[in-house]
C-alpha cells in the first residue's frame, strides 16, 4: 500500500521541478559567482576565518555537497560545519554545484535537458571553484571536503593536473565501488522517473511532501536509505528536507545507473575509471564512512582508501564500535545530532594537523 | 594474648580461609582435552537420518549462546525444525590454550569433523560458525591434510580481511595482550583451581565482554555478560592481534597462510554480515564473499534495515537480539532447506 502511495506521489510529481532562485546574491554568506568554461554560473558562499592565531590561520577549505543536496549540508542551523571550521581559523568556502537552484545554466534549454553529470562537474565546476577561490584569496592550495558526490569530485580532481592546487581531500560517504549495492539502493533504481531521458528527478518536491512522513514513520525504509533516523531528530530532518534538497539531473542518474550496472565508477564515455585512477593519487586523504550508510556503505567507500597511492591516508568508520554515540548513516554524517561533537572535531584535527605544517590530529594510518 | 598477636592470628585465619575458599570453590569448566558434541533436542527428537547442524560460537562466547534467547535460541529453533543439532566449543580446549588458533585448526576442528562424520552417517552436514568459528572451514582447507567430510558451512559475522579494525575492538584485543602475565607454575596451579577465571587473564580497564548493542535487551545483555561470556584463550587473542597488525592470517611460525583456504575451501556457503558489526565489519565479510564467489556457490546476506530486517545488526545481536529469531533464524532455515551439496 505504501509503495502504491509512493508511486502515485511520484507520478503526480513527475514534471514538477523546483524553480531557480533568481537572486542568490541576497542569500546569507553569498560571496560571488564562479563561472565555468561551458557557461554555467555557480554560487559561492564564504564564512571568513575568525582570528585564532593558529598556524593554519586563513587556510582556504572548500566544502562541496552531494547529489540532490546543496550548501545546507554544511550550513544547517545547529549543525554548521562551515561556521565550526571558520571559528577554528579556516577560510571556509561552500560551493553549490550546477543544477542547484542558485546556479544558472548558459541557456534555458540546458536546464530543461538536465544532461549534466559527474564528468561535466569534474571538468568544469571543479576548476571554476578553484579559480574563484584563488582569485578571491590569492592562495593557490585549498583543502577539499566533499560529501558523497562532492567527495567523488575531489577524487577525480586529484587525478588531474588540478592536484597541485589541492593540498588534501576529506570525503564523507563517497562511494567508489558499486559491486554490492544494498537492496534499498537496488529498489531505488527501479523508482518511477529515475530512468527518465531528460529533465530532472523531482527530489525536492518529493522531500517537501515526505517530510511530514518523518514524524509518522521515522523508521521507514526510505528514511533509513538517506539517514540513520536514530541519529537525527525529526525537526532537524524536516529542516534539512525543507532547505537542503535539490532536484537531480537525469544525466547524473543515468551515469549512476551505469556505475551500478558495471560496478565501476567511470566517466560517461567509459574512457576513464576513477577508482583505478586512485593508484596515481598522492594527495593526503581522510576517508570517512558511516557504519549504517545505505547509499555509501563502507565496502563501497573503502576501496578509494585501499587503492590510493597516498602515503598519508586514513580510513575511519563512524559508528558505535568506532567510538561514537550512534551509528551513522548518509546525511547524518554532517547533519546528525552528534556530528558537531563527533565528526567536526575529526575533520578539524585532520585539517589542522596538515594545514599548519605540524603533525598531530587524526593519525595518518587507521585505526 | 596481646592485641598485636590477636591481629596476626586474625590475618592468618583470614588468609587460610581465602585459600580454602579458592581451593574449595566449584571449579568452572576447565579447558578440555577433547571437543565434545553436545546434542540439542527440542520437542520430538529428530530421526537418526535427519540432517546435522553443528553450531560453534565465537571466541569469548559459550556455546549456550545458541540456546539463550527468550524464544529458545537458534539451536532450539533448528532442533524443533527437525535437524539434529550439536553444539561444539573448540576454544575451551587445551589445543586452543596451548597452541592458539593453530591448535584449533590442526586438532580441535578435525576432532569436531571426525565426530560429526560418525554421528551423521549419510545425512547432510552443515557447520555454522559465529565469528572466528566461521573461519575454521577456510583455515582447515588451507591445511593440505584436509578432511574427507563434505559439508555446507555458514559464517555469521565472520571476517576475512584484517587490516582495518574498529578502535574499540583493537583496544579489547590489546587489553588481553598487555594484561596477560606469565605465572610461575606454583601460582598457576593454585589459581587454576577456580580463582583465575574470576580474575581473568587481564589487568585492564577495558571491559572483557563486548559492549551492549542497541538491539539487545538490557536483561539479555546482562545475562550475556554474566553467563555467556567466557575468557578467551590468550594464545588465540595473540594470533588475532598479529593478524590485525600484519593484515595476514598466518600461523604462528608463518608456515600456513590461512587466507589461502579461500582458494580451496568447498561450498556451498552462506556468509552473513551485520550492518553495524564492528567486530566483523560487512566490508571485511565481503572480502571473503568476493574471493569465494569466483569458485564456489556462496550466498551473502546483509542484516540491515535497508534490506528489510528490523535492525542494523551487530556482532552479538545476530544471535541474541530481540529480533534475531525473525530475521536470522528464518534466513538460516530457508538457506538450509534450499541449498544442496554439489
Amino acid at each position: 500500500m505504501n509503495r502504491l502511495l509512493l508511486l502515485a506521489l511520484v507520478l503526480t510529481l513527475a514534471g514538477c521541478t523546483a524553480a531557480r532562485i533568481q537572486q542568490p546574491e541576497r542569500l546569507p554568506s553569498f560571496e560571488g559567482f564562479a563561472k565555468t568554461g561551458d557557461g554555467w554560473t555557480l554560487s559561492m558562499f564564504r564564512v571568513p576565518p575568525q582570528e585564532t592565531g593558529a598556524a593554519h590561520q586563513g587556510q582556504p577549505v572548500v566544502l562541496v555537497h552531494g547529489t540532490g543536496t546543496n550548501r545546507f549540508t554544511f550550513m544547517l542551523e545547529g549543525s554548521d560545519l562551515a561556521t565550526y571550521l571558520s571559528q577554528e581559523g579556516f577560510d571556509v568556502w561552500v560551493a553549490e554545484l550546477r543544477g542547484t537552484r542558485t546556479s544558472s545554466p548558459p541557456d534555458s534549454a540546458t536546464w530543461a535537458q538536465g544532461a549534466w553529470n559527474v564528468d561535466s562537474m569534474a571538468s568544469q565546476d571543479v576548476p571554476a571553484i578553484l579559480d574563484h577561490i584563488k582569485a578571491a584569496t590569492g592562495r593557490e592550495g585549498v583543502y577539499w571536503v566533499g560529501h558523497s558526490l562532492g567527495g567523488l569530485l575531489g577524487y577525480a580532481a586529484v587525478q588531474t593536473p588540478l592536484k597541485s592546487r589541492i593540498r588534501g581531500v576529506i570525503t564523507l560517504g563517497a562511494p567508489v565501488a558499486f559491486t554490492h549495492g544494498t537492496d534499498a539502493v537496488a529498489r531505488m533504481s527501479t523508482f518511477p522517473g529515475i530512468k527518465a531521458k531528460r529533465g530532472r528527478f523531482p527530489m525536492r518536491a518529493l522531500s517537501q511532501l515526505s517530510k511530514g512522513g518523518l514524524g509518522i514513520a521515522p523508521d521507514g525504509q526510505l528514511v533509513h536509505l538517506l539517514m540513520n533516523a536514530d541519529n537525527l531528530d525529526v525537526d532537524a530532518a524536516a529542516a534539512f528536507a525543507t532547505q537542503g534538497t535539490e532536484d537531480i539531473s537525469t544525466g547524473l542518474l543515468q551515469q549512476y545507473g551505469g556505475w551500478f550496472e558495471g560496478g565501476r565508477m567511470k566517466s560517461a564515455d567509459g574512457s576513464r575509471d576513477w577508482l583505478e585512477g586512485m593508484a596515481t593519487v598522492d594527495t593526503p586523504l581522510l576517508v570517512l564512512a558511516g557504519t549504517v550508510d545505505q547509499i555509501a556503505p563502507a565496502w563501497s567507500v573503502r576501496p578509494a582508501y585501499d587503492r590510493a597511492g597516498s602515503s598519508d591516508k586514513t580510513f575511519m568508520k563512524l559508528g558505535r564500535g568506532w567510538g561514537q554515540r550512534e551509528e551513522y548513516g548518509h546525511a547524518d554524517l554532517l547533519v546528525g545530532d552528534w556530528a558537531f561533537e563527533e565528526v567536526f572535531p575529526t575533520l578539524r584535527d585532520w585539517l589542522a594537523g596538515r594545514a599548519g605544517g605540524a603533525g598531530g590530529g587524526v593519525p595518518s594510518e587507521a585505526p | 594474648m596481646t592485641s598485636t598477636q590477636s591481629g596476626e592470628w586474625r590475618a592468618l585465619f583470614a588468609g587460610l580461609a581465602a585459600l580454602f575458599a579458592m581451593v574449595a570453590a566449584p571449579s568452572p569448566v576447565m579447558a578440555q582435552e577433547e571437543v565434545q558434541l553436545v546434542p540439542v533436542v527440542s520437542g520430538k527428537p529428530a530421526g537418526p537420518d535427519a540432517d546435522v547442524v553443528v553450531l560453534c560460537p565465537d571466541l569469548g562466547l559459550r556455546p549456550e549462546v545458541f540456546l539463550s534467547r527468550g524464544t529458545g535460541g537458534l539451536a532450539t529453533r533448528l532442533a524443533a525444525s527437525g535437524y539434529r543439532v550439536y553444539l561444539v566449543d573448540p576454544w575451551n580446549t587445551s589445543m586452543a590454550s596451548d597452541d592458539g588458533f593453530d591448535g584449533v585448526v590442526a586438532e580441535a576442528f578435525p576432532q569436531i569433523l571426525g565426530k560429526v562424520k560418525t554421528v551423521a552417517g549419510a545425512a547432510r552436514v552443515t557447520f555454522v560458525g559465529h565469528g572466528l568459528c566461521g573461519l575454521l572451514p577456510v583455515a582447515a582447507a588451507a591445511d593440505p591434510r584436509g578432511t574427507s567430510l563434505q559439508y555446507r558451512w555458514v559464517g555469521l559475522g565472520t571476517r576475512f580481511a584484517w587490516h582495518v579494525a574498529a578502535p574499540r575492538w583493537t583496544q579489547w584485543l590489546q587489553a588481553f595482550v598487555d594484561g596477560e602475565r606469565p605465572l610461575p607454575a606454583v601460582a598457576k596451579s593454585v589459581l587454576l583451581t577456580g580463582f583465575r577465571p574470576g580474575v581473568g587473564a587481564r589487568a585492564s580497564s577495558i571491559p572483557a565482554s563486548l559492549p551492549q548493542e542497541e538491539d539487545i535487551d538490557e536483561a539479555m545483555y546482562r545475562f550475556y555478560d554474566r553467563s555467556l561470556y567466557r575468557e578467551p584463550p590468550a594464545g588465540v587473542i595473540r594470533d588475532l592481534f598479529r593478524w590485525m597488525q600484519t593484515g595476514a592470517m598466518t600461523s604462528r611460525q608463518g608456515w600456513v597462510d590461512y587466507g589461502r583456504g579461500l582458494d580451496v575451501v568447498q561450498g556451498p556457503a552462506l556468509l552473513v554480515a551485520g550492518m553495524s558489526d564492528s567486530v566483523a565489519p560487512p566490508e571485511d565479510v565481503l572480502a571473503g564473499v568476493d574471493r569465494l564467489r569466483a569458485r564456489i556457490s556462496v550466498d551473502h546476506r546483509l542484516l540491515s534495515r535497508a534490506n528489510g530486517h528490523r535492525e542494523e545488526y551487530g556482532h552479538l545481536g545476530m544471535l541474541i537480539s530481540r529480533h534475531a529469531a525473525r530475521d536470522v533464524d528464518r534466513l538460516l532455515l530457508a538457506w538450509l532447506a534450499d541449498r544442496e551439496l554439489p
